[in-house]
């Protein structure tokens, strides 16, 4: 008897601490105590709790977030002053460009986001940024979407019921393909409605029942998983933190880092102090529209554009025009790479599958009520044009998200004209301080549009 | 005269056993604290495997840039 009672109070005891610990220790936890990440990391991009908190963070605090869902480009810490992730990311003139996503999060997983978030968004604009290499001959959406994809943004998406059964269902049937079969969530909630015992089609019966006795065992696993998800993530951030308390207080990328073989500008002074100045830059391929009077005075944006000309310039000494670290490192190798290894598939140079899931991103965008500006981005001309990818080959894929966009009435920031323009990227495909500052300008108005 | 077997190690410790596993299962209270403590241990290795350990993270993927 008294071993049962022992053993009854050694398990109380370990719950109640086991639920301490996981409340102090939970992904919200972890967003509030550090809600301003510059570039998530994997742990943090796919913990939907962690996305969310960081958002209401940041809206807590007046910084006035607005999503801007993309993949590595977004990754400010290499690429210098004029990166939207280094000039809008804090909040100082008026809103905050909120990076969601990092590499390998493709547009299957946006649409999924942006079904997420939709229902959480004040301003129901968001930013979104495809990249060339996603639709290429080497993607590898099963290895890519399932390290990315996030349980908690799946539910979100699920949960709102301003996006039809067909959309869910094309992009369900869509993960099951990438190897991330959440067909019976789905079915789970189809069938919330319907009653096992009112049915009367034995296979209706059949599925109902099959599925009413596996659901809850799969929503224990996936709370389990989500729970200990926020965990390993607050672990991870502590850990981190304590790291650089500890160290010599080097890199301010957040936990996100500067990874991927991508060059870097020095990381001094990549933040520039704020400016009083007006809206005068012209440069951005899109349509200066009426602003609306922001909180902070605009960013001055010849002083931006200026000084993320002289940051590239300054460390681009190489014939390309790229930063010259990653110029001495990889250039090289990636043109002998791409040789060897690119080469087009049947169905063509750019994949139809990541197209069609392109469209599935903007049906999400028009069903969830969400206006999206889409951003394209040039890959640099003088590299690519070594490869199969040339120059004709890469309009086609231009013309297509052009085309696509036109069609459904979206907004888009046409950047593919700058593939030439010698200082735009820093490597093969990531914007240079310059390039960044393109991308941020087109950001900002877009988000400070008098709506 | 037959010599007596001198006894293996196994067997020179079944006595200590013996009584180690009565008193284990006993209904002393030193016995419930053992097993309070094994329970806490247990668990904390568990909470240790799936928080803090790196199984069942997802690999990052790894950036294709040649």
């Amino acid at each position: 008897m008294r071993r049962l009672v022992a053993v009854i109070c050694a398990l109380a005891l370990v719950g109640g601490m086991g639920l301490s610990f996981t409340r102090a220790n939970s992904a919200a936890v972890a967003a509030e105590k550090q809600p301003a990440v510059p570039y998530p990391s994997l742990e943090q991009v796919t913990n939907f709790d962690f996305m969310l908190g960081s958002y209401c963070g940041r809206k807590a605090a007046g910084e006035n977030p607005k999503l801007v869902f993309g993949s590595s480009e977004l990754n400010p810490e290499p690429a210098g002053s004029g990166h939207p992730g280094n000039l809008l990311s804090d909040g100082r003139y008026g809103m905050s460009a909120m990076a969601v996503g990092r590499a390998f999060c493709i547009d299957l997983w946006q649409a999924i986001e942006v079904g997420a978030f939709a229902q959480s968004l004040d301003d129901k604009r968001v930013v979104l940024v495809p990249s060339m290499q996603w639709f290429m001959c080497y993607r590898d959406p099963q290895k890519d979407f399932k390290a990315s994809f996030s349980q908690g943004a799946f539910d979100a998406f699920l949960a709102n019921e301003e996006i039809s059964i067909e959309t869910k269902r094309s992009v369900v049937n869509r993960m099951a393909e990438y190897g991330v079969d959440r067909k019976a969530s789905l079915e789970a909630m189809r069938d919330e409605g319907s009653s096992v015992l009112s049915t009367k089609d034995p296979a209706e019966f059949a599925s109902l029942a099959l599925n009413a006795l596996s659901r809850p065992a799969e929503m224990i696993d996936e709370t389990a998983k989500r729970i200990l998800d926020g965990v390993r993530l607050k672990l991870m951030m502590d850990s981190q933190e304590s790291g650089k308390s500890e160290g010599d207080g080097g890199s301010s990328a957040g936990a996100g880092g500067s990874k991927d073989g991508q060059a870097g500008v020095p990381s001094e002074d990549v933040r520039e102090p704020r400016s009083n100045g007006d809206l005068v830059g012209r440069d951005a391929n899109v349509e200066s529209p009426a602003m609306e009077e922001p909180d902070s005075a605009a960013p001055d944006w010849d002083e931006v554009f200026e000084k993320a000309r002289r940051e590239a310039e300054s460390i681009s000494k190489n014939e390309l025009g790229v930063y010259d670290s990653w110029y001495k490192k990889n250039y090289g190798k990636w043109v002998k790479g791409a040789n060897e290894r690119w080469s087009f598939p049947k169905d063509g140079p750019f994949s139809p599958q990541e197209f069609e899931d392109f469209k599935l991103v903007l049906r999400v965008c028009k069903e969830a009520g969400v206006r999206p500006l889409v951003l394209i981005q040039p890959v640099k001309g003088a590299a690519y044009d070594q490869t199969i990818y040339n120059k004709e080959v890469r309009a086609q894929y231009y013309d297509m998200i052009r085309e696509e966009c036109q069609e459904a009435g979206i907004e888009v920031a046409d950047f593919s004209g700058h593939e030439y323009d010698k200082y735009f990227l820093r490597d093969h495909s990531h914007p240079s301080s310059l390039g960044g500052a393109y991308y941020s300008k087109a950001i900002y108005e877009f988000f400070m549009r008098e709506e | 005269m037959a010599r007596e077997r001198r006894r293996g190690p196994i067997e020179s410790i079944r006595p200590l056993a013996d009584e180690i596993r009565e008193w284990f299962f006993s209904d002393a209270r030193d016995a419930a604290v053992a097993w309070a403590t094994i329970v806490v241990v247990l668990s904390a290795v568990l909470v240790w495997f799936f928080a803090v350990s790196p199984y069942g993270a997802p690999a990052a993927p790894v950036y294709a840039a040649f």
